[in-house]
């Protein structure tokens, strides 16, 4: 037992890190999308230039959960602890890259907005993000029944989606000279969707954190 | 303390015992050694006084003697020590008795006593000798067993005692060392019990003073303890009440960023429901700015002070100031943070208001301004010489003026409104007759779309006429205003118990729903082209939801686009004193 309370407070310190990464990439996803709506292509730069924060983070706590595994030799409910952190910041991660890919985005989108794109981007983002956000609290506060009802959440992301894509198959049908610009809209809301599945990836995570099980498979 | 007692009560007793036992004992065997002696004295003088004489059957009468006498042993010895009888053995093989003690007592004063071993018998005998009158002596011997024996003799008496009276001694110390631990046993429970935060045992009577005493500085010390206890613990509660009652949210970090205290408030404002405390700081709030201004509190004692938008919305001002105290000390370092989260969405909603207002009041008061400069400068120039057009310019010029005068009359009724300032005169006002006064006078610009007006019912109330006109002229001119042709106008008054209800409907464009709940914003215009064509202001609603909160009363509004709009406003009949 004496090596039990350095291995809870690196546990602690490991929550504390994703918490501070799945605030980063939040805040990416907030930014992205700000720049889209205000089309401030500074602040889209400044994303693009974020995201490699989100990297170190990402490498610190890969470090983290390596040396973990090496030195406590973790079983059973620790070692899917730090498994599931491992597999939980690939996601995040990825989450990073999207905002960043939608920051690109943004760059190249010039002229103005198709009208009602401005409203169901946004949506879609707050939606994408309180996932994100749910997804790390509910490996964080251990809470099953949360990791839960974000993953229900995904069917709402989906049906925006479905929602813009086909506002924009009308647009591109009624109208040849912005397509191009639909076709950007398009991406930047596949990126919010890809977002949403990443979320619910982490979820899944943290139900075989608690169960053993991911997606139903017995793995550990 | 029991045991102690006990065990000390019993030794004395033992002690008791033994002493008393072993000195009565000496007693007694002495006792009996002198009533043995007299005993034989006795008689010995009673065989002496049966004494026949030197010349008779001394061997038969020693005989006799000695039978009668239990088988003591009875002999007659010359003055010489020569043995002239024997009761137990024969005279002749006993040697001179002369050296005997007893026999030399006897000779010499009458009555002898001596108590040795017999060399004759090999037994402890007890010698007592009388002289006759013959000049012989006459000595009885009796097997006596010494001190010793008498107390063998009486030591099962003596053990019985003994024991008896240890069985009572200990009975009764057990029940005496009880008695006097008992009240020992009850002050340890009393003080058990105040361990555990009751202070109010109450002890019973004890039969001791020095317990007495120690009970009552035990009470008193409970007093005071508990009096401390509720002092430290109202303090607490006063404290926690404050955190936990204030509108600004509060947080301790230590230099870990581990969260020391936490009010509702704070946790309110993130949205945390969860026990945070000693938990880190982004349990609670994982936003970046707020970890990086901790960060640098801590590090460099840099104090910031920044806005934050939450997710729900509201604006929170938050300050975060590096603090040093032994309550946060934390492995040798008393650094700690504390965060004040105030809110402060009404401060900078109404200051983004106002800043809105003066953009768009300057934005307004230009656009007539340049017309009427642009028109004057043409007219001075000389350039227009076509007297029409002259006329036209002229006339436009003197529109302008108007609608410039309009605004700014509007602007400055609405900010007498927003300072509270009072038109004094409350007069009893018909608003009956003030709507029919107003729609006389926008008859002509109604007649022009063919608009049916009409005016319904009658009520009043006691307000400011001024303020009730421009209330019921902004709301009639507006029906009218945007009004399609042949439309119509209802204005309906209802007068109630406590209130009055000025209800004015039309079959106008209507508002569309997005823009049902800005409408009373300053300035703020559906359409902007079409309403500055008609000549309004922008602030007529705004204007009529003024006079209404200063009254207290309430405005609603239903409207369906393209179908007319109905404005709702209910005022009670006295106004009230306080104004709002």
């Amino acid at each position: 037992m004496g090596a039990r309370p350095s291995f809870d407070t690196e546990l602690e310190q490991l929550n504390v890190d994703l918490i501070k990464m799945g605030a980063l990439v939040e805040e990416a996803i907030e930014n992205s999308i700000a720049a889209f709506k205000t089309q401030d292509e500074e602040a889209a730069k400044s994303v693009i230039r974020d995201d490699r924060a989100v990297d170190d983070i990402e490498k610190s706590i890969e470090a983290r959960c390596l040396s973990l595994l090496l030195r406590q030799q973790p079983v059973a409910r620790d070692l899917r602890a730090i498994s599931t952190a491992l597999k939980m910041i690939t996601d995040m991660e990825r989450i990073g890259d999207n905002a960043a890919d939608i920051a690109e985005l943004v760059l190249r989108i010039q002229g103005e907005h198709i009208y009602t794109m401005v409203e169901h981007i946004p949506n879609m983002a707050s939606k994408a993000v309180s996932m994100v956000h749910d997804s790390i609290a509910s490996y964080v506060q251990n809470d099953l029944e949360l990791a839960h009802k974000t993953i229900a959440k995904d069917d709402e992301v989906d049906a925006l989606f479905n929602r813009v894509k086909g506002e924009l198959i009308t647009f591109l049908k009624s109208s040849d000279e912005n397509s191009d610009r639909a076709i950007d809209f398009l991406m930047i809301a596949k990126y919010l969707e890809r977002i949403a599945d990443h979320a619910v990836n982490i979820c899944e995570w943290v139900e075989f954190y608690k169960t053993g099980e991911h997606k139903h498979t017995r793995i550990l | 303390m029991k045991k102690a007692i006990l065990i000390r009560f019993l030794m004395i007793i033992a002690a008791a015992l033994v002493l008393m036992t072993s000195i009565s004992a000496l007693f007694f065997a002495d006792g009996a050694r002198q009533q043995a002696q007299e005993d034989m004295l006795r008689l010995v003088r009673v065989i002496a006084q049966q004494y026949p004489g030197q010349q008779s059957d001394l061997s038969g009468f020693v005989a006799q003697c000695s039978q009668n006498a239990k088988g003591a042993r009875v002999s007659v010895i010359a003055p010489d020590g020569s043995v002239l009888a024997d009761s137990n053995a024969s005279p002749s093989q006993m040697d001179n008795h002369s050296g005997r003690q007893e026999v030399e007592q006897a000779l010499s004063t009458g009555t002898g006593i001596a108590q040795r071993t017999s060399s004759t018998l090999g037994k402890g005998l007890l010698y007592v000798a009388v002289r006759t009158q013959d000049g012989n002596v006459l000595r009885v011997a009796q097997e006596y067993d010494g001190v010793l024996a008498g107390i063998a003799r009486q030591l099962p008496a003596l053990l019985t005692a003994a024991l008896a009276s240890l069985l009572i001694g200990i009975f009764l110390a057990r029940r005496f060392s009880a008695a006097v631990t008992k009240p020992l046993t009850q002050v340890a429970k009393g003080l058990d019990q105040m361990k555990q935060g009751n202070y109010e045992v109450q002890f019973d009577d004890v039969p001791y003073e020095e317990l007495d005493q120690i009970i009552r500085r035990i009470q008193a010390l409970a007093k005071e303890n508990q009096s401390a206890a509720n002092k430290l613990y109202k303090e607490r509660e006063k404290v926690d009440f404050i955190l936990n009652n204030m509108e600004e949210g509060m947080v301790l970090l230590d230099k870990y960023l581990e969260i020391l205290t936490v009010n509702n408030s704070a946790k309110s404002f993130f949205g945390c429901q969860r026990d945070v405390v000693g938990k880190h700081l982004v349990h609670l709030v994982s936003d970046t700015k707020i970890g990086n201004a901790v960060s640098e509190a801590l590090s460099a004692g840099k104090s910031s002070l920044f806005d934050l938008t939450l997710p729900d919305g509201r604006i929170v001002s938050v300050h975060i100031t590096q603090v040093t105290g032994d309550f946060i000390r934390n492995a040798h370092q008393n650094v700690g943070v504390i965060i004040l989260i105030i809110d402060v969405t009404t401060d900078r909603k109404s200051y983004q208001l106002r800043q809105d207002f003066f953009s768009n009041a300057s934005h307004e008061l230009k656009t007539p301004i340049t017309s009427i400069q642009g028109f004057a400068e043409l007219l001075e120039a000389g350039i227009i010489r076509d007297p029409a057009k002259q006329q036209e310019y002229l006339s436009r010029i003197i529109a302008e003026s108007k609608r410039m005068a309009n605004l700014i009359n509007d602007i400055l009724m609405i900010s007498r409104l927003e300072a509270g300032i009072r038109d004094e005169e409350t007069v009893y006002v018909d608003l009956g007759d003030v709507c029919r006064e107003i729609v006389d006078t926008v008859a002509p610009q109604a007649g022009a779309q063919n608009i049916q007006m009409e005016v319904v019912g009658s009520a009043g109330l006691f307000a400011n006429r001024d303020q009730m006109h421009e209330l019921a002229a902004n709301l009639i001119s507006n029906a009218v205003k945007y009004n399609k042709q042949n439309g119509w106008v209802k204005v309906k008054l209802t007068d109630l118990p406590q209130t009055i209800k000025l209800k004015v409907s039309d079959t106008g464009i209507g508002i569309p729903a997005e823009s049902q709940s800005r409408i009373f914003e300053r300035f703020y215009r559906v359409d902007k082209g079409r309403s500055r064509r008609i000549g309004g202001t922008g602030l007529g609603l705004s204007i009529v939801k003024h006079i209404v909160n200063v009254y207290g009363g309430e405005i609603t509004l239903k409207s369906m686009e393209n179908e007319g709009t109905s404005i709702t406003v209910t005022l009670p009949k006295q106004k009230p004193q306080t104004i709002g």
